[in-house]
């Protein structure tokens, strides 16, 4: 009964991708658990320990273009498939650290290097999906706020009850069993790969082969002489600020409102879990109307969860930015992906979602340090959040202004064909 | 001093990044506050709901690759 069944066949690499996104994001999650055991076993403090986690920071942030580039040369597939696999061996040589240096190597250096798989990802499901791309993305991206609701708690349980080593080796062991050998049978770079593709009658299959757009570069440096590479980046780069400004500084923005340390973590678990949901609607949305104007009202909606954390106070700001905030926390992902890959075409994709992704990270690292000067001298992040609102509206209006209907391959290739 | 202070108090944290201590703490606290049984019941479950993803992705895709050829 099963072979009967109609499922495209992208939709079973989208599956494969959610549960390996669930596994790479519930992990590095999951980092935060272990600092204090870590300092207690090592006998060293924690701004050491956080040296790892910095130092993977950075190097995730720098090697996203580095990953892309060698996507675009030799295909995502087998990008995916090595970074899984050194991913997975990495996990179970971390139960094998015995001090911070170690630690680094293999937690800083190679988990951090092979997590950076935006580019690949992105060239996958760009070449797999044309008029379903944003609900494909958007599922993919779901599935690492999803993972983390029970990969989490799962380390956690291993950790309190038998040890932490071993918490990195089951995880570490259920990519190897899992997320390998599905990348390996699963994965296809192109639906060409199947062979009879020609024959097939999927709408997606053939409006993905069909596309084509004005603006569509062969060296990713080109895309860089054109506006919409540019407001991608800016509105990336805003996504950065807010989000890492917020993830490192929320819960002492709470202690200066009174609210308790569990209430506030409370709080962002439940952002998390409507963030889960809010992606993969987002995608969906954006499949019907133009992406653009989710993107923008992706920020806006942001921007205004700002705004309840200047304007309310309390418990009050604190859960109407859980709710708000959680509407548009991971959704510019998909977004900026799907419409990078339609306005720049899929040879140079994994290079330039690379360099957007490193825009991000960039704005990110800028706005921990600044949130943290402006609380250190004036007690309060008041000026820290008027950054972000106002940020948040410049990024709005730069991605409503990106002009999609002449640049998109979405809408080109429609106008092409009404002309002829 | 600032510098100092952000590095001994959090970890940095993105969206793919460690997470907060304090939140480890409440996590720590939140696992125990339920039952072993419960848990074990729990990760059970999602194993098995893996499990059969796992095992239909496969199928499916093993199906489906011959049917193109």
């Amino acid at each position: 009964m099963l072979k009967q069944t109609n499922i495209y066949y992208g939709w079973l690499i989208v599956a494969a991708l959610f549960l390996s996104m669930s596994l790479s994001i519930g992990t590095r999650q999951g980092f935060g658990i272990f600092i204090d055991l870590w300092s207690t076993e090592w006998k060293t403090n924690v701004s050491s320990i956080s040296i790892a986690a910095s130092i993977g920071w950075l190097v995730n942030g720098l090697s996203a273009p580095i990953v892309g580039h060698l996507s675009d040369k030799y295909g995502p597939k087998i990008i995916l498939i090595f970074s899984s696999i050194i991913i997975s061996i990495s996990s179970i040589l971390v139960a094998s650290s015995f001090n911070v240096l170690t630690l680094s190597i293999y937690y800083g250096l190679l988990i951090s290097f092979s997590t950076s798989t935006g580019g690949p990802v992105g060239i996958l499901l760009s070449k797999w999906f044309a008029k379903r791309r944003g609900v494909a993305m958007g599922a993919v991206m779901a599935g690492g706020s999803i993972g983390s609701l029970f990969f989490i708690p799962l380390l956690t349980f291993i950790t309190l009850n038998f040890s932490w080593q071993l918490a990195w080796i089951v995880m570490g062991s259920f990519g190897l069993i899992v997320v390998v050998p599905l990348f390996i049978i699963v994965l296809k770079n192109d639906p060409s790969e199947l062979v009879n593709f020609a024959t097939n009658k999927d709408t997606e299959v053939n409006s993905n082969i069909d596309e084509e757009g004005p603006l569509w570069v062969k060296e990713w440096t080109k895309a860089y002489q054109s506006k919409p590479m540019w407001q991608l980046s800016l509105g990336y780069f805003v996504c950065g600020i807010t989000t890492a400004s917020i993830s490192v500084h929320f819960i002492k923005w709470a202690i200066s409102q009174n609210i308790s340390t569990s209430e506030a973590a409370l709080s962002f678990g439940v952002l998390s879990g409507i963030n889960g949901v809010s992606v993969f609607c987002s995608g969906y949305f954006s499949d019907k109307f133009e992406r653009r104007y989710i993107l923008a009202m992706v920020y806006f909606v942001r921007g205004i969860a700002f705004l309840c954390l200047l304007l309310l106070s309390g418990q009050i700001a604190l859960w109407s930015f859980a709710i708000i905030g959680g509407m548009s926390w991971l959704a510019s992902v998909p977004l900026t992906t799907a419409l990078t890959s339609e306005i720049y075409g899929n040879k140079k994709l994994g290079s330039l979602v690379g360099l957007i992704n490193m825009s991000h990270q960039i704005g990110g690292a800028a706005s921990v340090i600044l949130f943290g000067i402006v609380f250190d001298y004036y007690g309060n992040y008041d000026l820290g959040l008027w950054v972000g609102v106002i940020t948040l509206i410049i990024a709005s209006i730069v991605s409503f202004s990106i002009n999609e209907k002449s640049y998109s391959s979405r809408f080109y290739n429609k106008a092409i064909n009404q002309t002829t | 001093m600032f510098i100092e202070t952000q590095v001994k108090n959090q970890l940095y944290y993105h969206h793919n990044e460690a997470i907060n201590s304090d939140f480890a703490i409440w996590i720590m606290d939140f696992i125990s506050s339920f039952s072993e049984n419960f848990w074990i019941i729990f990760f059970i479950i999602g194993f098995i709901i893996i499990l059969i993803s796992f095992i239909l992705i496969l199928y499916l895709s093993r199906s489906k690759q011959k049917n193109y050829r």
